[in-house]
């Protein structure tokens, strides 16, 4: 993910001018990363919190 | 002496589960914020650009600042205190921080006062989706008739068209009092089982619809969601100046932006967060369960928030529209979209009565229960602050929270620029100001090795240790240079009414502004005397030397 956010975001920096009136590859790559990574997190949390389970020593690692 | 030598009383209300707690808390984050507030400041504030100012900022202030409030409301409701006097108390032997603490009692409180006069417009404008009152209206007129514009119901020439805004408020304000009455998990919990469900069956319609609309004159959707996610203006995040005629805002006005719609979104900040955090026992978990809530309201706001109003209207007005649509407060849900609706066939039929009393009702439904689930989470500090610290019971302490909003409610619906006032103080620059005092008072005063620890205490996760060189030293400077930048640009014009923030003070709105700050200035002044008469009590002295104590 960290690679495909680098390129994104390099080449979002590197363009310039007025905004596209469509989605271009840059904003689908970057849309797609972020719908992704919230996804994956809203049921990473979920599975987790359904599952249940105390760490071993409840304290911080 | 041990943490553990102080028992929180027997009686103190609990959450009935992890669900229900979550399903709460989230309730709390996702309100109105999120599918109103979220398209107009993307729009407005440098669009791609302001996406990725978004998500530095939910990583380097949201996510740390939410942990440290659930951390500091767990541990305040160990000791017996459901609001943040008590709470900050707990944290320090400094006397004078139960005052500062007050601050978050009576912020969330002044936000609720406006926040449920807006949510019952929600409630208005479903009814009368749902009846055809909107069929065939100019819904610019219709939402003028219904406020009363810009001068409030005192601008009208006759109070006699007020009459439906103000049932609706008083609907509204009664549901939520009456759900206050009913405790945590009889009450609030219930309504966040049942509401977040449905909230979310109604944007995940609403967006299937918008995905799907035909094209006009070679406009879609997915071109809609470009405004959010082209990386085409990037490069303003890092331009001192103008980034161009459209966008007309510099870098630090797009990070500023995106900063505050992390506070609101989020509701760090407030004193929310810490209120039902402090109903967990001891031991729950406090880092999974917070994450879950934050997943879930970038869920709504990111993905079904960005996916509504803003392609949607883009379809219809194309981009001028939009522009226009979403530079003022509440024209994308009550003007833009009404008049959306009225334009998108649905079923397969033609557009007209029955698509604005299927779609605007899902619409305005799904924003009232947006708001409602979040009202009820700000008007909880009060609750337990006059049930916790000044001993009334919870039917009294309802009464009082309803007379206190009925009464500063007033001159928020009679007069136009109060309601303005309030949600720049309360819910915009205080946000940034508590949150700077929580985090302090937390990572530094308590100490940031107490506060990683209580953090984890119970954790069914271990939050990658980053988090605490974040939490020690980069949410702090962010927010002290946001206040910094503050006191530099803005605080003296404002202070002294010359500029209103964002624009300028009209004669009407500037009397208005006047009496949103004295109303403001009021109530903490209550409260504060509150918080003296409950110190006088003894009711913090069981804590006030408990900093000390844990700590040798």
């Amino acid at each position: 993910m960290l690679p495909a956010l680098t390129a994104v975001l390099t080449v979002g920096l590197l363009q310039d001018g007025p905004p596209d009136p469509a989605m271009d590859t840059g904003g689908w790559v970057f849309m797609g990363l972020a719908w992704v990574t919230v996804g994956s997190l809203l049921v990473w949390s979920f599975v987790r919190v359904i599952t249940g389970g105390k760490s071993p020593d409840g304290e911080a690692g | 002496m041990s943490t553990t030598d102080y028992a929180p009383p027997a009686e103190r209300e609990r959450w009935g589960s992890r669900l229900g707690l979550i399903l709460a808390m989230a309730g709390n984050a996702v309100g109105l914020g999120n599918f109103l507030r979220f398209p107009n400041q993307a729009v407005q504030n440098g669009q791609g650009a302001f996406m990725v100012a978004y998500f530095v900022s939910l990583l380097l202030l949201g996510i740390p600042l939410m942990w440290m409030e659930w951390g500091i409301g767990r541990r305040g409701g160990h000791f017996g205190f459901s609001t943040c006097p008590g709470m900050f108390q707990s944290l320090t032997r400094a006397k004078w921080v139960k005052y500062a603490g007050a601050i978050g009692v009576v912020m969330p409180l002044l936000i609720v006062i406006y926040y449920v006069y807006i949510e019952s417009w929600t409630l208005g404008y479903a009814v009368q989706s749902a009846t055809g009152q909107l069929t065939g209206e100019d819904p610019g007129a219709h939402f003028t008739n219904y406020l009363g514009g810009d001068g409030g119901f005192l601008g009208r020439e006759s109070l006699q068209g007020s009459w439906p805004a103000y049932t609706f408020f008083l609907v509204t304000m009664v549901v939520n009092l009456w759900v206050l009455s009913r405790g945590l998990s009889k009450g609030i919990e219930i309504i966040a089982k049942i509401g977040m469900p449905v909230l979310l069956l109604c944007a995940v319609a609403l967006v299937a619809r918008v995905l799907t609309l035909p094209d006009v004159e070679g406009r879609t959707a997915l071109d809609g969601l470009a405004i959010y996610w082209n990386p085409s203006q990037w490069k303003a995040l890092f331009d001192n100046g103008l980034a161009n005629d459209l966008f007309n805002k510099g870098s630090a006005a797009i990070w500023l932006a995106a900063a505050g719609q992390i506070f609101f979104t989020l509701s760090v900040g407030s004193g929310a967060i810490n209120t039902y955090a402090s109903y967990l026992t001891r031991d729950d978990d406090i880092a999974l369960t917070g994450l879950a809530t934050v997943s879930t309201n970038e869920f709504c706001e990111v993905v079904l928030g960005g996916t509504l109003a803003i392609p949607a209207a883009y379809v219809f007005t194309g981009m001028d529209g939009v522009m226009s649509a979403s530079s003022g407060n509440m024209g994308l849900a009550f003007i833009t979209m009404p008049s959306v609706f009225e334009q998108t066939p649905i079923f397969g039929g033609e557009a007209g009565a029955g698509s604005i009393a299927i779609l605007g009702t899902l619409w305005f439904g799904l924003l009232f229960v947006a708001g409602i689930t979040s009202s009820l989470a700000l008007s909880q500090p009060t609750m337990a602050f006059l049930q916790d610290t000044m001993g009334l019971t919870r039917r009294k302490a309802a009464m009082v929270v309803g007379l206190i909003i009925l009464l500063f409610v007033q001159p928020v619906i009679l007069m136009g620029g109060v309601l303005d006032e309030i949600d720049y103080w309360a819910g915009t620059f205080g946000l940034v100001l508590f949150s700077t005092v929580e985090v302090i008072l937390f990572m530094w005063v308590f100490g940031s090795d107490r506060a990683w620890k209580e953090i984890h205490h119970g954790s069914d996760i271990r939050i990658p240790r980053l988090f605490k060189f974040l939490m020690t030293w980069v949410t702090p400077f962010v927010l002290l240079a946001m206040l910094f930048l503050w006191g530099r640009d803005e605080m003296l014009p404002i202070l002294t009414f010359e500029a209103a923030p964002g624009g300028e003070y009209t004669e009407t709105t500037r009397t208005g502004a006047y009496v949103g700050r004295t109303l403001m200035l009021a109530l903490f002044a209550f409260f504060a005397i509150l918080v003296g008469v409950a110190a006088k009590r003894g009711r913090f002295s069981a804590v006030e030397d408990l900093p000390a104590e844990e700590a040798s």
